[in-house]
């Protein structure tokens, strides 16, 4: 039998026994699918609670009142007199912000006083606060006019030159402005890069005898083909994984890959085959299961704040640009965003490259270690 | 075994086994400068655009070099028509296109119809889109009033109201004041959960792993104590270091982190209980630390998930966790603002610790001899 098959049986047969093992690779993807689908079922923010400190208790005012209560994004919870019991609010996390209406706003407006409204959002929760902020801006502005004809009944209101410039902004491939899809997308790739991590540091680790991988290569014959062997159960569940993923958003949940999803598909395959190697080339490097974990944990738990998917990294430091480009999950998800919105083809190839780079390298090294531990020994 | 000693065996075994020391204490020190070095820079900025210039006129190239001055935003090429920067933007090289029709100048002088700009963004990353989105509108309304208002007839420029938005706490609305806090709860957790789990999976290996009352209570506290000192050198030095926005109700949050530290420790020995070896911990509880981070509600509000999971996540230490030491530590909140939340982590605590007292102890062992105190 030849080293990749006999590992492979070895492989799968042990699975078939470590109920442990094999949780890690079935029960917690599955679980960890299942809560990341969930925590995003709404997809877009809804019905943000905000309240009002209405200085004013005119018309003007319940104008805007009825502006930001028609908002779909804002959920008007309160009323306070002051902005000292709005911020205790906020405090208590009972709304996200507030409105202050300041006194005299209809009388202003006719009055050409420019009044101010103000609009103080928790910035502690910057991403509902911010959704919340603008949507009430935007609602906000929709009623000046509305305020301004309404206290200027016998007088021709002038067209504002400002509203005469019109913007149109078009959210190209996720208007609804979803959660579900942004952040879906690039959470669960992270979570199976974590699980890919730890499964095949297991695996190798498993093989560890006083802190030698000699035993185990000398037994399953040429280390490569074995090391290949060995590691395809793991790469094929996950990668498998990431495909039940990718499908539910597309097919069951009616998200739209303007590339090509094989591609994808093809894309985290390489990934996870480069994780697989980079934690056989940590077992290798330590020599300890516990250490490679726990760098595994580190390295892969934290990827994702490196890839400038969430925060852009134009504009950060040498050290943050250095290490996300040193991470491979920073190019899978250049590959795969680039996929998911339309880019053409070409510009997969330094992606795809990087990643095969990370499986060569890694790879060649561990056999190259495990080698070189051989003949010393 | 007494309490002292078992809490002064439990510290020695962290402090001598390099894993539990580098899980738990090391990795702590490490995230606090790990994490937050990618978000240093706090905003999205320089986000390359292709601006499509069919005006081409005097105005239309000012609005170009406003848009470039903006932190938001940088004009990466200027084309005449949609068709190139459509190949642009495919290409990677572009998040987003402006477009400036034809006849804008002639508009906003003579307030014909029919012109206007348009602004397409990639929005499958929300930040950027948003980010230009707003840098674009902000550009177009102060260009509307201060390079057109001058010279014209009408009375006022601007709007009839002004609008003002400030966000509150996080005053420069900050990316990493606004992450750093929630993962700073996260990383307590996560390393103290894998510690303590860890430890726990190692004696199930050894096979002695049933603790006498008064080890239990001395375990237990020794791994309190160390997510004790994770909390204050996070929320203590390193928010400082890291002039991570800071409003503190320092009495507060020294009150409630006792019992933070308790319940995810009690978590972690009751976890670890049910692992075959040490090993185990990390590989079944290293994966959750992303899902764990957006269960706490921080990036998407618990009001806004399905209902059975908001009260899931519930169950999780660092959901009650972040909405109780944000608060404390970044809004000046009293302890009667956050009682929810703070309830909910003594109930945790209670309750893990009662679970992990009957898994590794046992209701019906006898009360220890010496020193078991709780």
């Amino acid at each position: 039998m030849s080293a990749f098959r006999q590992a492979l049986t070895l492989e799968l047969r042990h699975l078939r026994h470590d109920h442990w093992d094999l949780a890690g690779l079935t029960l917690v993807p599955g679980i960890l699918i299942f809560i990341v689908a969930a925590i995003f079922w709404q997809g877009p923010m809804r019905q943000l609670p905000l309240a009002i400190v209405d200085s004013d208790g005119s018309t003007a005012s319940r104008a805007v009142i009825r502006a930001l209560d028609a908002s779909p994004l804002v959920h008007l919870t309160g009323l306070y007199s002051s902005e000292v019991d709005a911020v205790r609010a906020v405090r208590a996390g009972n709304v996200m912000g507030f409105v202050h209406i300041p006194a005299g706003l209809g009388e202003s407006v006719a009055r050409h006083r420019e009044p101010v409204v103000r609009i103080l959002y928790n910035g502690s929760f910057l991403s509902a606060g911010g959704q919340v902020s603008r949507a009430a801006a935007e609602a906000i502005r929709e009623a000046i006019p509305e305020i301004a004809a309404n206290q200027l009944m016998n007088h021709a209101v002038p067209a504002s030159r400002v509203r005469r410039l019109a913007v149109e902004a078009t959210p190209l491939g996720n208007a609804p402005s979803s959660f579900e899809w942004f952040l879906g997308l690039l959470i669960f790739p992270a979570v199976l890069h974590l699980v890919a991590a730890c499964v095949c540091a297991m695996a190798i680790g498993r093989e560890l005898r006083e802190g030698s991988l000699s035993d185990w290569a000398s037994a399953s014959g040429r280390v490569a083909p074995a090391l290949v062997g060995k590691m395809l159960p793991y790469v094929a569940a996950i990668s498998l994984w990431g495909i039940v993923w990718l499908l539910y958003l597309t097919l069951a949940r009616g998200w739209r890959i303007e590339g090509s999803l094989p591609l994808i598909a093809l894309g985290q395959t390489l990934f996870y085959a480069a994780t697989a190697a980079i934690a056989a080339l940590l077992v290798a490097v330590t020599r300890e299961t516990a250490t490679a974990l726990s760098a595994s944990a580190v390295y892969a738990g934290s990827a994702l704040a490196y890839s400038g998917a969430t925060l852009p990294l134009n504009g950060a430091n040498a050290f943050a640009h250095i290490w996300s480009n040193v991470l491979p999950l920073t190019h899978y998800i250049a590959l795969q965003m680039g996929e998911v919105s339309g880019q053409s083809v070409a510009a997969m190839v330094a992606p795809a490259m990087t990643l095969a780079a990370y499986v060569v390298i890694a790879w060649g090294g561990s056999v190259a270690l495990i080698m070189a531990r051989i003949r010393r020994a | 075994m007494s309490f002292d000693l078992a809490f002064l065996a439990t510290w020695h075994t962290i402090l001598t086994s390099r894993t539990l020391l580098s899980t738990t204490l090391l990795a702590v020190v490490l995230y606090a400068f790990y994490y937050p070095a990618p978000y240093a820079h706090e905003a999205a900025q320089k986000l390359p655009v292709v601006v499509v210039d069919q005006d081409d006129s005097a105005l239309s190239r000012a609005m170009i070099v406003d848009l470039d001055a903006t932190r938001a935003i940088r004009v990466a090429e200027v084309v005449p028509n949609e068709t190139t920067a459509k190949q642009i933007m495919r290409t990677g090289k572009a998040d987003g296109i402006i477009l400036i029709s034809d006849n804008l100048e002639r508009q906003l002088r003579t307030g014909t119809p029919g012109a206007g700009v348009a602004v397409w963004v990639n929005a499958t990353y929300l930040l950027r889109a948003s980010t230009i989105g707003e840098a674009v509108t902000a550009v177009i309304q102060n260009i509307a009033t201060s390079r057109l208002i001058p010279g014209t007839q009408l009375s006022r420029g601007g709007l009839p109201v002004a609008v003002t938005t400030e966000p509150l706490f996080n005053r420069t609305g900050g990316y990493k004041g606004y992450v750093f806090p929630a993962v700073a709860v996260i990383i307590v957790q996560q390393t103290l959960l894998f510690g303590a789990a860890t430890f726990m999976g190692g004696r199930r290996r050894s096979g002695a792993w049933r603790m006498g009352v008064a080890e239990f209570w001395g375990t237990l506290a020794a791994f309190t104590s160390v997510g004790i000192l994770g909390c204050y050198f996070l929320f203590g030095l390193i928010f400082w270091l890291q002039a991570v926005p800071v409003d503190g109700n320092i009495a507060g949050m020294m009150v409630m982190v006792p019992v933070f530290a308790t319940a995810v420790a009690a978590l972690g020995l009751l976890v670890g209980s049910v692992f075959d070896c040490a090993e185990r911990a990390t590989y079944i509880l290293a994966p959750t630390s992303v899902p764990f981070f957006f269960l706490t509600g921080t990036a998407y509000p618990l009001d806004q998930m399905p209902r059975f999971i908001a009260a899931l996540s519930h169950l999780i230490p660092s959901t009650a966790g972040v909405h109780t030491f944000v608060p404390l530590n970044q809004m000046h909140a009293s302890l009667g603002e956050v009682t929810i939340p703070a309830l909910t982590l003594a109930s945790l605590a209670i309750g893990y610790a009662m679970l992990a007292y009957s898994r590794l102890v046992g209701f019906g062992a006898r009360v220890g001899t010496s020193g078991a105190n709780a």
